[in-house]
């Protein structure tokens, strides 16, 4: 399967992202044992309440921190029953690619990052850094972009496709970590 | 440089020769009694112990932006997942070899933007004219007298020092060949030699045209001139000036002034060239930063366009075909296919130009330029204004034929909303469009991918025009230089940390929305009475943009180095000058030799003098070879998020802690002094990451307590302003209680106490062996 780069010329080479259907996200959720979720900067997803509350549901189903890029930490600091840092991506990355890194619990590097909300060309760029240095960890990409330097990426939809996906994965992924 | 030849014995028809020895070369009057350092002239090695130091600590950080290798016929060569290149290269050392080949870009455009205003120069006023930057600056050339060890005095000194920067250039090249340099970490050493010597090029054009073109020399008060697109007077004819080499337009003035029509003719230009032009003279306008180029030369106001070097874009020549207006360039670099007219007689380039038989000529000698492009202005302009028929129609009509196919947003390289904003266009909603051109790079790749050809950066200005016609803005001409008596004064305060740092606004207009953000941040730390520099398209776009009062911030702030002030150095070059104001401050207050002496130097900035730039907008490889050589320095550089591209970034970590340890000159002990600066070059997603980091990135191991509790103030207030809380790495800046802000010290004590905070050493600071004075 393949798909086109949201940003026409981001053509990174042979290796491209595994397109991620959202219904199939659920089942791999079970596979991952130590998720980190990277919310980046994009306004459009910071301040729509319902987008930033599914953000901190599917933190909370998946046991897994929130890191959240600086500049619209405000709008999940409020959040209480999940971890929120407060941290620059690239930052972070520079963390994330030393396997050995400690993670925020002390307990070890995460083994699987999923990206929501960064701006496209920037995350972009976070991704390549992953893909190349760090073998170790799973990259997903949550947007309704298609992320090639993703290893496995959602492909481009609309907004309003995106949001009704994204709410379904999420209930999804809630009612399977009840049961 | 001299070459020694030695005859010991010769014996011929002509002559018995014994023990002849001759030195060929130049004769140095040397005036100039300070020792020579151990680095004078550095080769691309002699530095390299410093850079790894550097490099140990602050880490290169690789975002490629594409998986494989091009570079030879062996490829391309896939190297993903740790596969190694046909020659043996992998992803690191080939990222290593890119950033390198970027600098050396960056760096070789300076050089021989130098070489080329020095030539002229010579010519028009000869080798012994006088390098003068005014009565209150002694200290002329930081950056020369550092790394070449020399003091120039006359314009044919800075020959020498341009013979050395193309020396190295040509080797640093060859080291990017394949099967040469090999380690990720030497790729990094020599792009830091590359950025030295790219800011030494820097110096020497500036202060070459300075001295000889009389530019202001470090004038706080360097006058108001006019900015914006609303600027120009469209009744008169129009000379654009795009580039960054003033040597085209300056004649342009001159032959204007000896005709005694200077005023009649308007003279207007593009990118750094613009700056220079009123720093040439206060007649001139700036039209505004790159950026503006497509939008300016389809609106068909210049007549004549002089290109000059770099940030051309390649396709202005078409552009201004279209809309009738005659093009001449004028320097080797950019020859567009052109006929070389140069040799030609004024009169005949005049026929052809006029007569539009050859729209566009290239003519390598600026004087001859500068009369041609008068005269074919006047002649042309009332006979081509009247033939330009407003497109407003036409480029409405365009719209309607948008599918919404959103390709257009797709090839943007900012993600804007351009198909939403064209598409609402059918209903006659030109709202959106307009509000696009506040963000809009005016870069046209949107146009360039659109299935129904719509001249969307066309449209984009139809809707913006009210917009356009009001854009008269004032920025103060570039300034040039920091006085060696403003150094005085803030030397103290600024290495003792006093005042809270310098920051540095610089590079181009590649900004993620637009320049208001630019100007926000400028404005929030001139409020807090940091020292706001700015240069380039940067120090364009701080001016772009006007308060309630109806105030640019050049009219709101004072123009001098010291706290609280905004002021403008200039062009690209005379970014010279605000890495030199460390380089002097290093010198003048704190008596550090700098001849030859770079180590010490470096050393001496990373750990006492809080100066970080923020390259908001960074576009061009000129742009990273700068910030590298300010790296090597020891200034930590801020890139906006489109700086990610630039593939590389120097980051350290915090949580290593024995990557942050110094010696303590006064006991020889090494100490942890806590991760200052945090960065060399790191990338921020946003305005508020800048100025958060930017407000961190200025504290140093050597600051006073009084000093870092004035930074701490800022940080604190800053992180809890913009992020809205108190920051997770606040116990890694605080050395002992007294760094913490009076007002909130028993709220941070107990913060501090929760984060296992403890007291650590003040240090004398030096990552240099050789500079402890005594050991315990």
């Amino acid at each position: 399967m393949s798909a086109t780069p949201w940003q026409i010329g981001d053509v990174p080479g042979p290796k491209q992202a595994h397109i991620l259907r959202p219904e199939v996200f659920p089942k791999i959720v079970k596979t991952l044992k130590r998720p980190l979720i990277v919310v980046g900067s994009r306004k459009e997803v910071s301040e729509d309440k319902d987008i930033a509350n599914n953000i901190v549901i599917m933190a909370k189903s998946m046991n897994s921190p929130l890191v959240v890029s600086p500049s619209i930490f405000k709008s999940f600091m409020k959040f209480k029953d999940v971890k929120v840092v407060c941290m620059g991506i690239e930052d972070l990355v520079n963390h994330l690619k030393e396997k050995e890194w400690k993670g925020f619990d002390d307990k070890g590097n995460y083994d699987s990052i999923l990206f929501v909300g960064g701006v496209y060309y920037f995350q972009s760029q976070m991704l390549s850094t992953l893909k190349h240095f760090a073998p170790h960890l799973k990259t997903f990409s949550m947007d309704r972009f298609y992320h090639p330097n993703a290893e496995f990426s959602f492909e481009n939809m609309s907004e309003v496709r995106w949001v009704q996906e994204f709410k379904g994965m999420i209930e999804m992924i809630k009612s399977s970590s009840v049961s | 440089m001299t070459t020694k030849l030695s005859i010991k014995e010769l014996e011929s028809s002509f002559a018995k020769i014994k023990g002849l020895e001759l030195l060929i070369g130049k004769i140095v009057e040397e005036e100039w009694d300070e020792i020579v350092g151990p680095t004078p002239y550095p080769s691309i090695t002699d530095l390299r112990a410093w850079d790894h130091r550097l490099l140990q600590r602050y880490e290169p950080f690789y975002s490629p932006f594409c998986d494989m290798c091009c570079l030879c016929t062996f490829g391309k060569c896939d190297l993903t997942k740790g596969k190694k290149g046909s020659c043996g290269i992998d992803i690191r050392s080939q990222q290593g070899k890119i950033v390198l080949i970027a600098c050396l870009m960056g760096a070789a455009c300076h050089a021989t933007h130098a070489r080329h205003i020095v030539n002229y120069l010579i010519e028009k006023k000869g080798r012994d004219y006088p390098i003068h930057l005014g009565e209150e600056i002694e200290l002329e050339a930081p950056l020369i007298r550092l790394v070449a060890g020399i003091k120039p005095k006359k314009l044919g000194d800075l020959e020498e020092v341009l013979d050395y920067i193309e020396r190295q250039i040509t080797h640093l090249l060859s080291a990017t060949a394949t099967g040469q340099e090999e380690s990720y970490i030497d790729f990094e050493s020599k792009a830091l030699h590359a950025g030295m010597v790219d800011n030494v090029a820097l110096e020497v054009a500036d202060i070459a045209q300075i001295s000889a073109l009389r530019f202001p020399k470090g004038d706080p008060d360097a006058p108001l001139v006019d900015l914006g697109m609303g600027v120009i007077d469209k009744t008169k004819p129009v000379i654009l000036c795009v580039g960054h080499n003033v040597a085209p337009g300056s004649e342009i003035i001159n032959y204007l002034e000896q005709s005694g029509i200077y005023g009649s003719v308007e003279v207007a230009g593009i990118c750094c060239t613009a700056h220079d032009l009123t720093r040439y003279s206060t007649g001139a306008k700036i039209v505004g930063p790159l950026s503006r180029q497509l939008i300016f030369v389809r609106s068909g106001v210049a007549d004549v366009i002089i290109l000059d070097q770099e940030c051309i874009r390649t396709d202005i020549i078409d552009e201004a075909k279209k809309v009738g207006t005659r093009v001449i360039t004028t320097i080797d670099q950019v020859c567009a296919g052109l006929p070389d007219m140069t040799k030609s007689p004024i009169e005949s380039i005049i026929k052809e130009l006029v007569s539009g038989s050859f729209p566009a000529v290239l003519i390598h000698d600026p004087a001859k330029a500068g009369e041609v492009a008068v005269k074919v202005a006047l002649e042309i302009a009332p006979s081509r204004r009247a033939k330009i028929i407003s497109d407003e129609q036409e480029v409405l009509d365009a719209v309607l034929r948008c599918k919404d196919c959103g390709r257009c947003r797709r090839n943007c390289p900012i993600d804007l909303s351009i198909d939403e904003a064209v598409y609402a266009s059918h209903e006659k909603n030109f709202g959106l469009l307009a509000q696009i051109y506040d963000q809009c790079l005016l870069c046209g790749r949107c146009e360039s991918e659109c299935p129904e050809h719509i001249p969307i950066v066309s449209a984009i200005r139809v809707a913006a025009m009210e917009k356009i016609r009001n854009e008269k803005y004032k920025v103060r001409s570039g300034r040039g230089p920091i006085k060696d008596t403003e150094i005085r004064k803030v030397g103290r305060p600024i290495v003792m940390g006093e005042i809270p740092g310098v920051i540095a606004f610089v590079g181009c207009a590649n900004y993620p929305n637009g320049n208001k953000e630019l100007v926000e941040m400028a404005d929030e730390f001139a409020k807090r009475r940091y020292i706001v520099v700015a240069s380039g398209c940067a120090a364009m776009d701080i001016a772009r943009y006007k308060d309630e009062d109806g105030q640019t911030l050049y009219e709101k702030y004072a123009g001098d180095f010291d706290a609280g002030c905004i002021l403008n150095t200039g062009s690209c070059v005379s970014n010279a000058h605000i890495i030199g104001a460390a380089v002097k401050i290093a010198n003048i207050f704190a008596k550090r030799r700098l001849r030859g002496n770079f180590e010490e130097i470096a050393d001496y900035i990373l750990n006492r003098i809080g100066a970080v730039a923020i390259a908001w907008g960074a576009q061009h490889q000129k742009a990273a070879s700068i910030a590298t050589g300010a790296n090597r320095l020891g200034i930590p550089v801020i890139l906006g998020p489109q700086g990610v591209k630039y593939r590389r970034a120097y980051l350290g970590r915090a949580d290593k802690k024995e990557n942050w340890t110094v010696y303590n000159v006064r006991t020889g002990k090494e100490v942890y002094a806590g991760p200052a600066p945090e960065h060399l070059l790191y990338v921020t997603e946003s305005k508020e990451e800048a100025i958060v980091t930017a407000a961190r990135l200025v504290m140093r191991p050597n600051d006073t307590s009084k000093g870092r509790m004035i930074k701490l103030s800022h940080y604190i207030d800053l992180h809890q302003k913009l992020y809205g809380i108190i920051p997770e790495d606040l116990h890694l800046f605080v050395r002992t209680e007294a760094d913490l802000p009076l007002t909130m010290k028993d709220q941070l004590l107990k913060v501090l106490k929760k984060r296992g905070w403890e007291p650590m050493e003040l240090p004398d600071p030096t990552l240099l062996e050789r500079q402890i004075i005594r050991r315990e």
